[in-house]
């Protein structure tokens, strides 16, 4: 495999992908897949049904691609249980062992995994995912949110390199979704590998992350989100102006190029444009010379949403 | 928009209330039925849910034709094909029964409820008498497959290996119409008790369990307390088990004493009447448990 | 693997399974008991050899080991919680053993107890020191609990590791099968040719039987064809094999 020229932090990367394909019989769930992740934060997104699951569970040795190859850390993720000392999941599926105490399923974690003092890094896990107070509940009377919590935290007990995890935000409500967040971005931050998959796109966004748009089995792109959105000439941005008069603002920007239609409503004007620079070059100029004052600049789909929406819809 | 009226109309409204034939609960406990045949026999589902129901109705009618054919083959050394109250009353056959139903009853009656989609049939013009009937209805038939079809065969090759196929027929015409009644007989027995057990459970496996669950042990019971043990009234036990009931009583619709004189054990035997009675208890109480699991409040 | 040991034992014995199991191998020793009271002369060792050889053996025993052994892995693949038993650093073969281990406990321990009851309570009433064969000579009495139990023993370790196979593969349909193979198979193709035979476990823990049952007069009552040391090594044989079967079979599965 050839190194490309722009990727001077290849050797960092923790998890490689060469394409990989999964196929169940006729039906392929994953075509080609290329990619690397670095330490850091990184979303991997996709409609329902595109192949993020699967290809998060090829990730972590629960499925063999048909095709292709997964290095995790340098080594094969395939019949090397050794390797999991160093990752940690977090699964889709909702069941655990209802007869457990929450405590004693991520102690049953540490145990596993050969830490020296067990109870110690369950006690510490279940208190960064704040389930000390229910620790000793059954995990059968577990709301869903305290699931998503307790499965975090065995993920968490061994203090894992790489921490997967599959829709980890799903059944939690919007102030433990931020104190979650909170957590993943300070492991990111701290030189482990992040990977999420979610839908959530609002969260993602504020984390600022590279991401991973998987559509129809195959990826669609990957990259900073902004930088994609910028690469997608082919979707005239929309931009809402609030001003004191925006039918003059509308009659001078309907001159320029990269205009590609006006919508007017009250003081407010929205204007669709391939020529988003271009654009914002006029606008004080075009204010300046009919004297409106500009209350207010937005871009309408300069968000995560919309570059999915595009990329996928 | 203006538009002057004249001889516009709209053609197609989207969503509309439906307004034509209804065709009423009747309707809808015979596709009850229907369905809950083809779903026991995996018609319409994956292949791997049609291998052991299909497995079990051939084995039982390459059975008949084995034994049929070897007799034919060689009349001196094979054994002469079974009687049919021999084979219908043989303990190979009554376990292929029990495994049938253990493997479709849990299969028709588990899913609805574990699903909790009982309550959006009773949600449509469907009772749950007509629900509970119809599933016990469907159980039975494709039972009946089993328990008329194999003795059929038998009785068409016996007319065929004769010496006048007509003449058999005439002259064995009872012995056709007890086999159809003990097949009717075995179905109703096995899909009572199959429905009446799995109707306690939402998981198959433990309703497969259980109803095998409870052949065996009153199987052992009637058995070992009927037949190996001598305390006064010891025989009475004998009619706990539940296979014999209708291997005994379908021995004796064919005139035969209800327990072969090799066969007995202990003297003082039952007379059959008391097989027939017990027979009958058995099911009265089966249906009424069925009737009674699924009129009860909440689902 | 203490751990998943004890993980699984907790799973295994929760509940109504294990009443259920429970209640069926409560038959033999009340069976027993009624034997010893009703009975005039009573030859509890007989009683108590020929329970074990038409009730315990083809029901009782495998269908324990039928009930723990498939949903040893079975119900953890089917509830989809075994991923957190493989994406952990523990070898495939500590997770097989684990769970084989706890099948294999619960079915051995209820078994192991419900003979050591019946042997007890058949033996009630018999006469010390001497019983009445069925020939009507008077024999010296013989202990057959020691036999009983070590069949039992044998016989549950094989089964389980068989079923929890089973229950890997087919973790639906298992117990099903597993009763068509019991009671089908075992019950009645097995018995028509001695060829067949050796495909059926139930004849070797029969042959384990009969060499411990040694010169009792006891040991015509079994019917096997089998020495007995050899049928002990078989059922060692199946019982490792089963644990490395389900092993090997365990690096190779997909939890979609």
């Amino acid at each position: 495999m050839a190194l490309p020229a722009d990727a001077p932090s290849l050797a960092k990367a923790t998890i490689e992908v060469e394409g990989v394909s999964k196929w169940y019989g006729d039906k392929v769930a994953v075509s080609d897949l290329s990619f690397t992740v670095h330490p850091g934060i990184t979303a991997l997104l996709g409609p329902n049904g595109a192949g993020k699951s699967t290809t998060l569970k090829m990730l972590t040795g629960q499925l063999r691609p048909s095709q292709g190859r997964v290095r995790v850390l340098g080594r094969p993720v395939i019949d090397n249980p050794s390797l999991y000392r160093r990752i940690g999941l977090v699964p889709e599926q909702e069941e655990l062992y209802p007869f457990l105490s929450g405590r004693e399923f991520v102690e049953l974690a540490a145990r596993l995994h050969r830490l020296p003092r067990p109870r110690e890094a369950a006690r510490a896990a279940l208190a960064t995912v704040e389930l000390l107070d229910a620790q000793d509940r059954k995990l059968r009377g577990y709301s869903k949110g305290m699931r998503q919590r307790v499965k975090i935290a065995q993920a968490l007990v061994h203090d894992p390199e790489i921490l997967f995890l599959d829709e980890p935000l799903t059944g939690a409500d919007p102030r433990q979704r931020l104190a979650m967040m909170e957590v993943f971005e300070r492991l990111g931050g701290a030189g482990r590998t992040v990977l999420i998959s979610s839908h959530i796109l609002s969260e993602v966004e504020r984390m600022g992350v590279k991401v991973l748009v998987i559509a129809r089995g195959k990826l669609a792109a990957e990259g900073d989100f902004h930088q994609i959105r910028a690469l997608m000439d082919d979707h005239p941005r929309r931009v809402r102006v609030q001003s004191t008069n925006p039918r003059f603002l509308a009659a001078a920007l309907i001159g320029l190029a990269g205009t590609r239609g006006l919508e007017i409503d009250g003081e407010t004007l929205v204007v669709e444009t391939t020529a988003a620079l271009e654009l914002y070059h006029a606008l004080p100029r075009a204010a300046q010379q009919g004297g409106i004052r500009l209350q207010e600049i937005t871009g309408l789909d300069d968000d995560l949403e919309s570059v999915f929406r595009y990329l996928v819809g | 928009m203006n538009s002057p009226a004249g001889d516009a109309r709209i053609i197609d409204r989207g969503y509309q209330h439906y307004d034509g034939v209804r065709l009423g609960p009747g309707h809808g406990f015979w596709v009850m039925l229907r369905a809950g045949m083809e779903r026991g026999m995996g018609i319409r589902r994956p292949f791997r849910t049609k291998i052991l129901p299909w497995l079990l109705v051939l084995t039982a009618i390459a059975a008949v034709l084995i034994s049929v054919g070897s007799h034919e083959a060689n009349p001196a050394g094979a054994a002469s094909p079974p009687t049919y109250p021999q084979f219908l009353g043989s303990r190979a056959f009554g376990l292929l029964l029990a495994l049938f139903t253990a493997l479709v009853a849990p299969d028709l009656l588990c899913p609805d409820r574990r699903e909790r989609v009982l309550t959006l049939y009773f949600a449509a013009p469907i009772t749950r008498l007509h629900y509970a009937l119809a599933r016990l209805a469907s159980l039975c038939l494709l039972l009946l497959g089993l328990t008329l079809i194999p003795p059929l065969l038998l009785f068409v090759s016996n007319a065929l290996f004769s010496d006048s196929a007509v003449g058999y027929v005439r002259d064995h015409l009872h012995d056709l119409g007890h086999l159809v009644v003990a097949g009717l007989l075995m179905a109703l027995f096995y899909g009572v008790i199959g429905c009446a057990v799995a109707g306690f459970s939402d998981r198959r496996a433990v309703a497969t369990g259980s109803i095998i669950g409870v052949l065996l042990v009153t199987g052992f019971a009637g058995g070992v307390i009927g037949e190996g043990l001598t305390f006064s009234g010891h025989q009475w036990f004998v009619l706990l088990d539940l296979q014999e009931l209708p291997a005994r009583v379908v021995r004796w619709l064919f005139g035969l004493p209800p327990i072969a004189d090799s066969q007995a054990l202990t003297p003082g035997t039952l007379d059959a009447w008391a097989y027939l009675v017990a027979l009958v208890v058995v099911m009265v109480t089966g249906i009424a448990t069925l009737l009674g699991r699924y009129r009860q409040g909440e689902i | 693997m203490i751990a998943m040991f004890l993980l699984s034992l907790r799973a295994l014995g929760r509940g109504r399974r294990l009443l259920a199991v429970g209640v069926l191998l409560s038959i033999p020793p009340l069976l027993a008991l009624l034997y010893a009271l009703t009975t005039t002369h009573p030859d509890g060792h007989q009683f108590v050899v020929q329970l074990f050889d038409n009730v315990i053996l083809p029901v009782l025993l495998p269908l324990t080991a039928l009930i723990f052994g498939t949903s040893a892995l079975g119900s953890e693949i089917e509830d989809r919680t075994l991923v957190y038993l493989t994406l952990r650093p523990v070898s495939r073969l500590s997770i097989a053993l684990a769970k084989w281990l706890a099948a294999a406990v619960l079915t051995v321990a209820l078994v192991e107890g419900s003979l050591v009851l019946m042997n007890l309570l058949g033996t009630l009433n018999d006469s010390p020191g001497t019983y009445v064969s069925a020939g009507g000579a008077v024999k010296e009495q013989a202990s057959v609990l020691a036999p009983l139990l070590a069949a039992g023993l044998l016989g549950g370790m094989a089964y389980s590791a068989v079923f929890l196979v089973l229950g890997r593969f087919a973790p639906k349909r298992g117990l099903l099968i597993g009763l068509v193979y019991v009671l089908g198979w075992e019950g009645l193709a097995a018995g028509l040719s001695t060829a067949l035979a050796t495909l059926s476990v139930r004849d070797y823990v029969q042959g384990v039987l009969d060499a411990a049952l040694g010169n009792s007069p006891l040991a015509t009552l079994t019917a096997s064809s089998l020495g007995g040391s050899v049928a002990g090594i078989v059922l060692l044989g199946i019982t490792i094999g089963g644990v490395v079967v389900a092993a090997l079979s365990l690096r190779r599965i997909e939890l979609p």
